[in-house]
């Protein structure tokens, strides 16, 4: 493996006459050996299908074994395959349960006879996984910590992966420099041990980063002399990506048409998204005048991104694609695609992008042209708000139409700065999750909403964000976590400017985040705490009714969603 | 939850009312259940039931999961309380279920607890089953730090201790459960215990 290749025949025979060996061995350690070899040169040859199916079947025969070591081995195994194939989210799981799985003292052992350190591995894929999700800096962590951890290990082999996972991280980021590092060291460790397989790639890796830092068109020129002959699809998209800086548009044309052929007939998806984006790029380069075929190059690549949930890559077609319409004067599209595609995404210097999808976002939103669609967007989505409070009352708090028009209305503030409507939408979806009892979604529904609020963490509205958190947690039977977040909800909770939340948020933020308080603390055994609470909380609800009765009047419809209750009772009492 | 009577009737009556007049229907199964339990505590054992288990049916119709525990612990004692312990256990045994499928866990201590009362008073003979989910409902407490439930927990295994003999392990069950308690009105369960130990130590060997 390590000296003729992954990929080599040789190896390939060796391991099918091992596979056909061990098969009518009862001993599953012979068995699994064999078949790991088998499956792991059917991925290196991109036969990533049958090699899926080896892995998958071997999953099961592993986990029913109780067979720790070797679950981890496969779901690593198959982690790399969903990887490659695109299959992200599916790829992050097995990461993560192998990582969970993982035992420094059992692992030892099985370093040898599985090639590498299984930790290292999964987090090295991982973190291009989570770098293919949007979560930039979670990669660069991740890859960071799986590169220390492998050399701390003193075992060859398993710092392969960390080093060559780190030097596609900073292929893709576009970090040269970062990628010459990661490249020289794969070098210097296949040399040294004479991995073959590892130093052929490791030499091409450098090729690639010392043409991007100093030579770009000697480089390139060896680049595709030497390697991309060979490689696959990317390579040669890889390789069109530098020709477009030096050899000029036509050859990077060719090169990335014959990417995007060889691409349709491999079963290697991830990165596709780039393959596309760089057509539309050539194309523009090519002839400006013509945005027509540009713009499906970039829409290929959104689409595709979104089939495979790579936000990094639907962010930047998102933002290629948006400079097209803006040039064009298609602003309000421009708007339109940009702002959901950057949604979750914070600045950070990992991905340049993001800082400037945000200008380009916030100079587009102050053309009246935008204005004028955000307006009548927000107007649709008070309207769905307003709606599903009707519903509350009507069908109830967990009927499929009250979700169904909250589902609406947050859908419809999809890239909008989260907006009063945006947090009623959130505080709607999550009561109707914890009224049907789907935990699962109350937790999702919960963090949406403190993340929605983030950027105000002690408004009212946050407290309501902690109340609604804390509230998941107690129904999860999580009393500590509980009372965390409603004592935080109860300090947000401001008396006068916090009335008025009652409405958006179903009931009175100080009576609920009282109310639920006490009921977390009198199991918790501070009784008379809860107590104490108990009477503030009735002595807020008896203030609805006294001196005025039109508060409670007030709160009565705003319990029932009753807006025009609502509001003619406000009136009277003005 | 605290099992007060004479607050809960006054509640539910208030529930009652603000439901109909405001057009809450929202709250009707709670009220229903509230209510029923005031009145199976209040000499009308077959009405209150009644009430309850149409109150707990009535639930899972609007779709509402919340409080299913709490809800039928209540109707499990009621139903003990009115003599059918079999249908009382069958009850908790369902709530329990339902822990397990959907995670709605904050009264599953308290759930543990009535089922290990209950499982005693149908036959005080066998109590291994009874202590096996009192010490359940005791380690879930312990786990979500729900001191009261714990304390609940404590004095029911700390009495069936006692009643099978075993007074040191009535001791031990009770003592740490109780530390930090101090009697009050709105918590007996405090003073009964305070009592309990007590006694023990004073009838016990010396810990």
């Amino acid at each position: 493996m390590y000296s003729k290749g992954f990929a080599a025949e040789e190896t390939k025979a060796a391991f099918a006459r091992a596979a056909e060996l061990a098969a009518k061995s009862d001993d599953f350690s012979q068995r699994f050996g064999a078949t790991h070899g088998q499956w792991t040169v059917a991925l290196v040859r991109g036969e990533l299908k049958s090699a899926r199916e080896m892995a998958s079947a071997f999953l099961q025969e592993a986990e029913s074994e109780g067979r720790l070591v070797e679950v981890g081995v496969v779901r690593r195994g198959l982690a790399l395959i969903c990887y490659l194939v695109g299959d992200f989210v599916e790829a992050r799981t097995h990461c993560e349960r192998a990582l969970a799985a993982c035992d420094p003292e059992r692992d030892r052992e099985a370093r040898e006879r599985f090639s590498e350190d299984t930790g290292c591995t999964a987090m090295s894929i991982l973190a291009i996984t989570s770098w293919q999700l949007g979560e930039v800096e979670r990669a660069r962590e991740l890859i960071e910590r799986a590169n220390g951890r492998a050399a701390e290990l003193g075992h060859a082999p398993s710092r392969a992966h960390p080093l060559q996972w780190k030097f596609n991280i900073e292929l893709l980021g576009g970090n040269a420099a970062g990628a010459l590092g990661a490249a020289q060291d794969l070098a210097a460790l296949g040399r040294k041990h004479r991995m073959a397989y590892w130093l052929t790639d490791a030499e091409l890796y450098a090729i690639w980063a010392r043409c991007r830092l100093h030579d770009p068109t000697a480089s390139a020129a060896l680049l595709a002399s030497r390697g991309a002959r060979s490689r696959g699809w990317f390579s040669k998209a890889v390789l069109a990506e530098l020709e477009l800086e030096t050899v000029g548009v036509e050859n990077a044309l060719a090169h990335v048409d014959e990417a995007l052929v060889l691409a349709a007939q491999s079963e290697q998806r991830c990165n596709l998204p780039f393959a596309h984006l760089l057509r539309g790029d050539i194309l523009l380069k090519l002839n400006p005048a013509n945005p027509a075929l540009v713009e499906e190059a970039y829409r290929n690549a959104i689409e595709i991104a979104g089939q495979q949930g790579a936000g990094t890559w639907g962010l930047r077609a998102a933002l290629s694609i948006a400079k097209l319409y803006r040039s064009t004067g298609r602003t309000t599209e421009s708007h339109a695609i940009l702002a959901p595609a950057l949604e979750g995404f914070t600045p950070t210097q990992e991905l340049p992008e993001i800082a400037e999808a945000q200008a380009l976002l916030g100079l587009l939103a102050e053309t009246d042209e935008v204005k004028a669609v955000t307006a009548r967007r927000q107007q649709r989505r008070q309207l769905h708000v307003a709606y599903g409070n009707a519903l509350i009352a009507t069908r109830g708090y967990g009927a499929p139409a009250t979700t169904e028009a909250f589902t609406i209305a947050h859908g419809s503030t999809k890239g909008d700065a989260p907006d009063p409507e945006r947090l009623a939408a959130d505080y709607g979806l999550w009561v109707g999750s914890y009224i049907r009892g789907e935990l699962p979604s109350m937790r999702v529904r919960a963090a949406d909403f403190l993340h929605d609020i983030a950027a105000r963490p002690d408004s009212a509205e946050a407290g309501v964000a902690h109340r609604v958190l804390g509230i998941s947690h107690w129904f999860a039977g999580e009393y500590a976590e509980a009372r965390d977040n409603l004592e935080r909800s109860l300090t947000l909770f401001q008396p006068g400017p916090g009335d008025d939340l009652a409405f958006r948020f179903g009931q009175d933020a100080g009576v609920a985040a009282m109310l639920w308080l006490a009921l977390t603390l009198w199991p918790m055994g501070r009784v008379e705490r809860a107590l104490v609470l108990i009477d503030q909380t009735q002595a807020r609800i008896g203030a609805y009714a006294c001196p005025d009765s039109h508060v409670r009047e007030i709160a009565c419809s705003a319990v029932r969603a009753d807006a025009p209750r609502y509001h003619s009772n406000r009136v009277k009492r003005l | 939850m605290r099992r007060d009577i004479i607050q809960t009737e006054s509640n539910a009556s208030e529930l009652a009312h603000l439901a109909r007049d405001r057009g809450l229907d929202f709250f009707s199964p709670q009220r229903m259940i509230l209510e029923g339990w005031v009145k199976a505590h209040s000499g009308m054992p077959d009405e209150g039931l009644a009430d309850m288990h149409r109150g707990v049916e009535l639930l899972p119709e609007q779709k509402v999961r919340v409080f299913d525990g709490l809800f039928k612990a209540t109707l499990a004692e009621a139903e003990a309380r009115a003599g059918d312990v079999d249908r009382a256990l069958a009850v908790l045994d369902e709530a329990l279920a339902t822990c397990e499928r959907i995670g709605h866990r904050p009264f599953e201590s308290d759930l543990h607890r009535v089922r290990g009362e209950l499982l005693l008073k149908r036959d005080p003979t066998h109590s291994t089953t009874a202590e096996e989910a009192l010490k359940t409902g005791i380690a879930v407490a312990k786990q979500q730090t729900t001191r009261s439930f714990e304390l609940r927990a404590a004095l029911a295994l700390a009495k069936l201790y006692r009643s099978t003999a075993r007074p040191a392990a009535a001791l031990a069950a009770l003592a740490g459960a109780i530390e930090g308690f101090a009697p009050m009105p709105e918590m007996p369960e405090i003073a009964e215990a305070q009592a309990l130990l007590e006694q023990l130590r004073a009838t016990g060997p010396p810990v």
